[in-house]
């Protein structure tokens, strides 16, 4: 019941921002196979009684009716009144499926059995809440939407299917799939030895300690030293370390494709970071001096999720 | 079908839930199993452990050609049994059969809901057999565990315990009463029956017979079971004979009636004198067309029709409850006869009971009178060694000269029977009349009750001047029978006349209660649905207007529990939480007012720099709630509400 951000647009205004709380007209009904099979079972017990005029055989067949009719009002109960909010969401690289956290919280002094939320199964106890992972699988660049979710739930009996939709306005950024089979252009101050593969460079060799930096890699800070009650340091390793590494749209103009383009800008990114070189980005729309870490990095890849796309997404 | 599975993946369904089922199918099979064929309650059993088994011990499901033969095996068995006409007994253990053999198949949703459906089928053929408050309480208990095990198989996370199954089930019985009391008195009747009924569904019906034999039993069953009830004005205990089948043909061992039962007279030269008694009789149903009146009934009810021989036909076998009102007098002359039934009133098998001829031949000889004749025979039952008993000896050859002449004890049969036949021998026309004798009055519903036990047998003799009059013989033998009722005339059972009195009530008690249920409950059809709709002033209302009634009643009700259920969710604090803020207001007696907005740990930190002197116990207690709200570690609200108890 999830959209994927090629489709979104449409159904976008009908979702919330905020808790959905699950009322009684957003709340469907109906019989279940297994409650037609029941209502089936009924009518020829209701016939039998009626031929041997059995009393009791009415009787049973009344309060299994009666049974089938309160189930409806138990099993609409179970969906009635629960609270959902979306949790936390992290990006994902388009090919990925984004993990969507719900909390569905139960205000309600009865607990709730079996709501079945896509593949997982959940009961919440009265007045708790728990959360569940929904995940979304993408497969293009830009931004997933949570979309809309169906939950349903047969409990007490299964005679009776209660479900309702959930549109809760929650994304997430889809990065370009690192894909691509060029070597990161490396510029002139580049102190390496030109072409070649970083890793060809030895990039996993350790060189040496650096101070730490605001948005470095935690990866990569000695932890044991950081224990021993020393100041914070960074191993570096590679050959990249000092190097600064501009990746603009020139180095891609050559491939025709824009998502190909922005995937092969996105793996140099994403092997910039990991050798620990100074990369800057510049694309049309903007550009970003070079610089390394985590938050760079996110930048950057955000940058390019979003490039030529609608407005409306971002 | 079932075939091996490659993978061992987990059998459908779990364990739980499967014994849940089986439960069920236990409970009710339980009282069917007096029904059914002897071998198939334990090959019923063996099923159900043989699935046990698969899921206990992981094995594989059967395959389905072995599902297939012992279904073969099955159907032989009931062929043999009862036969290539399928009734009903033989259709519920084939039923009840073939839920065992579901259970070897099933490992899907579907397949479980197939046999739950199918015990619920059964539950509704025990219906067919008893219809008694026992039973129907029983088939609560049945229903509430058949519901938790629809419960069970709903619960995906088997997170409930098998309390709160059976709680939530009885909650949804208990919801379901109302309306089902709605359904019960408001849906449409309708008269059945559509089709044929089953040959054997008046097996295991006690009652009289139209035909009767002698000599054939040396223990008759006295069943305790109900023949019919009657309130009104009645005569004294010895004058109530209940008028059933009249016998008139015999071949020297079996009686039976012999004579066109639906010859219907309209001139039957009643002329009754003397007091007359109005009453209403509640028959139960005996699946057989004769309706019981006190002898003599002047007039037929509306229901039936009175034949050539005084009895009273009704239109069709009684297969339900039936009420009907006469009226009686006891004292009567009736002398109908036509010539042929003058014949039948004379005739005995050829060369049969010559002792018995001989002798009626002598009082013939001797007496000038019938009616002396007759007080000759009486006399001879009574002078002569006659010993009334429920236990006679077996009769072999010649049952009515072995009994007058040798072994000399009997019941009223055996009376009734010698009697006629003697008469029949002296040249007087004489029949035996079947039917009741007596009654117990139960004061608590102000109502006599007939039962089985009171069958009895009399003779009546035509006279050309008095026309039919009743003979008892067992009268001259037991007298105290005809007067007192039948535990009087047979020894006691009862150790001293106080628990006869206690048990007596108690019984009374019981049987008014039955009768209740009998006549509201299972007696209700469409003419007690249009009496207690007029009675709620729905006169005249047709099917359209019931069935709207109906709708508008259950979606009232209905309405009226979804508002109880979907709103009064009255927010309860979690007691954790409770005794959090009874602990807040006792540190804002001391000047450390909590702010509106200041979580558990930012207050207790503030509080601890605040006054250094209870900081030890107010992080202990802020630790204890974090843990026993948040962390949902529920063990814990113990020791947070003894540790805020004893905060100062």
């Amino acid at each position: 019941m999830t959209t994927q951000n090629t489709t979104h647009s449409k159904k976008r205004h009908t979702a919330q921002p905020g808790p959905i709380v699950l009322k009684r007209r957003t709340i469907y009904i109906l019989p279940s196979k297994a409650g037609l099979g029941l209502a089936l079972v009924l009518f020829i017990m209701l016939l039998g009684s009626m031929n041997y005029n059995n009393s009791m055989g009415y009787a049973l067949s009344f309060l299994l009716g009666s049974m089938a009719m309160v189930s409806m009002l138990h099993t609409h109960r179970t969906l009635l009144g629960l609270r959902i909010e979306a949790g936390k969401v992290l990006p994902v690289f388009a090919g990925e499926s984004a993990t969507f956290q719900l909390w569905i919280d139960n205000r309600g002094q009865v607990a709730r059995h079996a709501l079945v939320w896509q593949h997982d199964t959940i009961d919440i106890p009265a007045d708790q809440r728990v959360s569940i992972d929904i995940s979304v699988p993408t497969s293009q660049r830009g931004r997933v939407f949570l979309g809309r979710l169906k939950v349903y739930t047969r409990f007490p009996l299964g005679l009776f299917h209660a479900w309702s939709y959930i549109h809760l306005d929650t994304s997430t950024l889809v990065y370009p799939q690192p894909l691509g089979h060029r070597n990161l252009p490396l510029g002139e101050q580049s102190q390496n030895t030109g072409e070649g593969s970083p890793h060809e460079t030895g990039g996993d060799d350790f060189i040496g300690y650096r101070d730490y930096n605001v948005g470095d890699s935690p990866r990569h800070i000695d932890w044991k030293a950081v224990a021993r009650g020393r100041n914070w340091m960074i191993k570096e390793f590679g050959g990249l370390s000092a190097a600064q590494v501009w990746l603009t749209w020139d180095d891609v103009s050559m491939l025709n494709n824009l998502e190909v383009a922005l995937s092969q800008l996105s793996l140099w990114i994403l092997v910039a970071e990991s050798q620990g070189a100074q990369y800057g980005l510049k694309i049309p729309t903007c550009s970003f001096e070079p610089n390394s870490g985590e938050q760079h990095r996110e930048l950057c890849l955000q940058a390019l999720a979003l490039y030529a796309l609608p407005k409306e997404i971002s | 079908m079932a075939t091996t599975q490659t993978q061992p993946q987990p059998l459908f369904p779990r364990l739980d839930t499967l014994l849940w089922l089986m439960a069920t199918l236990i409970l009710v099979v339980l009282p069917l199993m007096s029904r059914m064929v002897i071998w198939s309650p334990p090959l019923f059993l063996a099923l159900l452990l043989w699935r046990y088994q698969i899921t206990q011990k992981k094995w594989h499901l059967p395959p389905f050609w072995l599902l297939f033969i012992i279904m073969l095996v099955v159907l032989l068995g009931l062929f043999l049994t009862y036969g290539i006409r399928f009734g009903r007994d033989a259709s519920i253990t084939f039923l009840v059969l073939l839920c065992g053999l579901k259970l070897l198949e099933m490992k899907n949703r579907r397949e479980f809901l197939i046999v739950c459906f199918l015990s619920y089928f059964l539950i509704i053929t025990n219906f067919l057999y008893s219809q008694s408050i026992p039973t129907a309480l029983y088939m609560s208990l049945v229903m509430l565990v058949a519901t938790a095990t629809l419960i069970s198989l709903n619960d995906e996370k088997k997170s409930l315990s098998t309390r709160q199954r059976l709680r939530l089930s009885s909650i949804l019985l208990m919801q379901a009463l109302p309306v089902m009391l709605v359904l019960f008195f408001l849906f449409p009747r309708v008269a059945g029956p559509f089709w044929k009924l089953p040959i054997d569904s008046r097996t295991g019906i006690t009652g009289l017979s139209d035909r009767m034999s002698i000599g054939d039993v040396n223990q008759l069953t006295l069943s305790d079971e109900v023949a019919f009830r009657v309130k009104g004005k009645l005569p004294p205990p010895e004058l109530r004979y209940w008028r059933g089948p009249v016998l008139w043909w015999t071949n020297g061992r079996e009686w039976k009636s012999g004579f066109q039962q639906d010859q219907i007279v309209n001139q039957l030269n009643i002329h009754p004198s003397g007091e007359h008694f109005d009453y209403t009789i509640t028959l139960e149903p005996h699946y057989e067309q004769w309706l019981f009146a006190l002898d003599l009934p002047v007039q037929a009810p509306t229901e039936g029709a009175m034949t050539a021989d005084y009895q009273i036909l009704a239109k069709r076998p009684v297969r339900e409850r039936m009420r009907y009102q006469v009226r009686s007098y006891t004292h009567y002359r009736a002398d109908f006869i036509t010539k042929r039934q003058y014949r039948l009133a004379l005739q005995l098998p050829q060369g049969k009971h010559p002792r018995a001829r001989a002798l009626a031949a002598q009082w013939r000889q001797e007496e000038s009178h019938p009616e002396a004749v007759v007080k000759r025979a009486l006399q001879y039952f009574n002078e002569q060694a006659f010993v009334y008993t429920y236990t006679p000896d077996l009769l072999l050859n010649d049952p009515i000269d072995e009994f007058l002449f040798e072994t000399r004890n009997g019941f009223c049969e055996h009376y009734a029977a010698a009697f006629t036949v003697l008469m029949r021998a002296a040249g007087i026309p004489a029949r035996i009349v079947t039917g009741y004798l007596g009654g117990n009055f139960n004061p608590i519903g102000n109502y006599l009750i007939v039962r089985q036990r009171d069958a009895h047998a009399w003779s009546e003799i035509w006279l050309p001047d008095k026309g039919w009059i009743r003979i008892d013989p067992t009268n001259a033998v037991a007298p105290i029978r005809v007067e007192q009722g039948i535990e009087s005339a047979l020894p006691m059972t009862f150790n001293s006349p106080l628990d006869l009195n206690i048990l007596q009530q108690l019984a009374n008690r019981w049987d008014a209660i039955n009768n209740g249920w009998n006549q509201w409950i299972l007696g209700y059809g469409p003419a007690q649905q249009r009496e207690f709709l007029s009675r709620l002033g729905l006169k005249n209302i047709d099917w359209a207007g019931m069935t709207i009634a109906l709708i508008i009643i259950i979606t009232t009700l209905l309405l009226g529990y979804a508002a109880w259920m979907f709103f009064p969710q009255k927010l309860v604090r979690d007691p954790a939480q409770k005794i959090y803020l009874r602990f807040c207001q006792k540190l804002a007696r001391q000047g450390l007012h909590r702010h509106p907005s200041e979580g558990p740990i930012t207050y207790a930190t503030r509080v601890s720099a605040a006054r250094p002197d209870l900081a030890v116990p107010v992080q202990k207690i802020i630790e204890l709630y974090v843990q026993s709200r948040y962390r949902s570690q529920f063990e814990t609200v113990g020791e947070l509400r003894k540790a805020v108890l004893y905060f100062r």
